[in-house]
């Protein structure tokens, strides 16, 4: 790489501009609403149909994950790495089906904002509430992380940065700064106004990508031939393994169904996605949204296979400090491929694509934190404005958090950053989900499993480090016990998590000890937009402790 | 045992407002074939031992990976089955049960 790329950061500069103006725009968008409270400036007035729920919750799905992360990861180490994100979004929206519906009615019913708020509502239970809203928080950090990465990574491939200490974090401070500054100014009605224009970048630059690139390079068996022999060739690290894998033989299996299952369970545990669910107008548009989320499936898996084009492409994604950086291979594909003015438009698409999740992402742990830390223990009185002023500071924070993720682990594998943010957030699936259909399970077995599944996943995923450096939490694969196979250790956690839940819930149902209160009835599950206490807008200041 | 402060049983009340026969809190057949439209929908896919291998070819793609990539279109096609079926269930009761219709917004209260 040789100076800047003048063209391509001009371009790129120019989308930002584009969209940061819209973000400021976007304040007044529909509703010249009041941002001050947390209801318009977080949930952005709950109103949203099917078509803006669909680009957002795009927004926040289909991330620097998908445009960096995942091309990286097969890339470098092929299909159990990489491509297992295809099945993981295929299963994603079958399994969400099943509770998205409940979930929605249960928080219109009663004006929740959160997964916290939920479980506070079904148990009555402020430990299990807290347990789920610090889990949320603390699982976000690294999937903003990622995002972080994804945007250092393009404008890294512009030349921006350098080989000193400072100078290399450069890209990084400048993707955050512009992140908070904007996230900051207009909340949740920002990202989704964004949304549009970032998926029509998005959807141009793949459309070309993936038509144009295998054209040029002789059709999509050469570049599948490439890939299968370069994962075969001797891995430089370990001479005695190979580079990686082409199609998962059998002792992958299980590695490669795990990642898929356990990513697709953990993902609309985030408080991100929750959120967008919960903006949303009537029952029915999560689950027409199963049906057409799909659409970002395809363009995820046909962008994942774009890694393995830059193989055969022999894109070399050499860092500005001199060393290979495999989360750069997308950005040096289009900058060798295409024109500079194209690869501006490309930049600037992963930019934004990075950059809009980001923002919801770190907008929905604020809200977490305002109602069920700030609000239910600190200051039970807060007025609206406070309220709105407390998350935009902890939306802050959150984003600081992330940057230590981005200082302090590996940035070369930033797949795994999702994933380790899936060991934590899977933690909290049978205390919200399970709730959503019965009250069998017992609040203190819930809180059980969750310590158990969360003390295991940390210990394991922090020893584990085989393919990347010496830094902690560098793999998100270990052994499963008893099953002797590699395997999700999110997953493995969660299953211990839920063995804990079933096994101490049959204990303390014999000793018959109280269980909480619920405030929730059977048919506040089912209800719908029109049904008595449905409110289109949710009164934010009904109290929920 | 009760709940304490509303004296509903424990697991969440009735509301004796509420129509019993109302298809919505009650397990029918239309919502066990969905279970299973969905149930398939997620196992499925994740059978990796039915898919790791390179033949046939498809447009160059390894069977592997197009298998994969139509699993999209087929798992979007069972969530809109799945999507239809449980809102012809409601039409059908809301037609017998024409005073079980929502109200329009407004006047929800």
């Amino acid at each position: 790489m040789t100076g800047i790329n003048w063209v391509a950061l001009i371009i790129l500069i120019i989308l930002f501009a584009v969209v940061t103006v819209m973000g400021f725009q976007a304040a007044r968008w529909r509703r010249s609403g009041d941002l001050d409270s947390l209801h318009e400036w977080g949930l952005g007035g709950k109103s949203f149909g099917t078509i803006t729920t669909w680009f957002l919750l795009g927004g926040d799905l289909y991330t620097a994950y998908t445009f960096i992360a995942v091309p990286a990861a097969m890339w470098a180490t092929g299909a159990v790495s990489g491509f297992f994100a295809v099945p993981y979004t295929v299963v994603l929206y079958p399994i969400i089906f099943f509770f998205l519906g409940r979930m929605w009615s249960v928080a219109h019913r009663h004006g929740y904002v959160t997964t916290a708020d939920i479980v506070q509502g079904r148990y009555g239970t402020r430990s299990l509430s807290l347990a789920v809203a610090i889990t949320g928080i603390l699982a976000t950090m690294p999937y903003i992380a990622l995002q972080l990465v994804g945007i250092q990574a393009v404008l890294e491939v512009t030349g921006l940065g350098g080989s000193s200490v400072l100078a290399a974090d450069l890209p990084l401070l400048i993707a955050f700064a512009v992140l908070a500054a904007y996230t900051y100014s207009s909340g949740l009605r920002a990202p989704a106004m964004i949304a549009f224009v970032k998926d029509g970048l998005i959807y141009l630059v793949i459309a070309v990508a993936v038509v144009y690139l295998p054209i040029k390079l002789g059709g999509w068996g050469g570049i599948f031939d490439a890939a299968q022999a370069k994962m075969a060739t001797p891995s430089p690290a370990n001479p005695q393994m190979p580079t990686g894998v082409f199609i998962p033989g059998a002792a992958a299996h299980w590695a490669y169904a795990s990642l898929a299952l356990g990513s697709a369970l953990a993902l609309f545990m985030y408080p991100h996605c929750v959120t967008a669910t919960l903006s949303s107008k009537d029952r029915g548009t999560g689950r027409r949204n199963a049906a057409i989320l799909p659409a970002y499936s395809l363009l995820l898996g046909l962008l994942a296979l774009l890694g393995y084009v830059a193989i055969k492409a022999g894109t070399k994604p050499i860092g500005l400090d001199g060393t290979p950086n495999p989360q750069l291979v997308i950005p040096q594909l289009f900058e060798d491929q295409f024109p500079s003015w194209f690869a501006g438009i490309a930049f600037g698409a992963i930019a934004i694509g990075a950059l809009v999740p980001a923002a919801i992402m770190s907008i929905a742990a604020a809200n977490l934190f305002t109602r069920n830390i700030y609000k239910a223990y600190l200051k039970q009185d807060a007025t609206d404005a406070q309220e709105a002023k407390v998350s935009k500071i902890v939306s802050l924070i959150t984003k600081f958090g992330a940057l230590l993720f981005v200082l302090l682990l590996d940035r070369q594998n930033a797949l795994n950053f999702q994933l380790l943010g899936g060991v934590w957030i899977l933690q909290t699936f049978p205390a919200i989900v399970f709730g959503l259909f019965t009250r069998w399970f017992h609040r203190w077995a819930l809180l059980a499993g969750w310590a158990a599944g969360m003390i295991y996943g940390t210990v394991i995923a922090y020893g584990y480090c085989t393919a990347c450096t010496t830094r902690p939490f560098g793999n998100s694969l270990a052994v499963v016990p008893v099953l002797g196979k590699a395997g999700y250790i999110g997953l493995t956690a969660f299953v211990v998590n839920i063995a804990v839940v079933i096994l101490v819930t049959a204990l303390l149902r014999a000793a018959r000890v109280s269980n909480g209160t619920d405030l929730t009835q059977q048919s506040d599950y089912f209800a719908d937009l029109g049904d008595p206490g449905v409110e289109r807008v949710v009164t934010e200041s009904r109290p929920i402790h | 045992m009760s709940n304490a402060r509303t004296g509903r049983p424990e697991g969440g009340g009735r509301d004796p407002n509420l129509d019993p026969t109302d298809p919505r809190w009650r397990l029918t057949p239309t919502k066990y074939i969905v279970a299973v439209i969905l149930l398939i929908a997620i196992v499925v896919p994740l059978l990796v031992p039915t898919y790791d291998q390179a033949e046939p070819r498809f447009f160059g793609f390894p069977f592997f990976y197009w298998y994969q990539l139509a699993w999209v279109f087929i798992a979007a096609g069972l969530c809109g089955l799945s999507y239809w079926l449980l809102k012809r269930e409601r039409a059908a009761y809301l037609r017998v049960h024409p005073e079980q219709r929502p109200r329009p917004k407004g006047d929800a209260r």
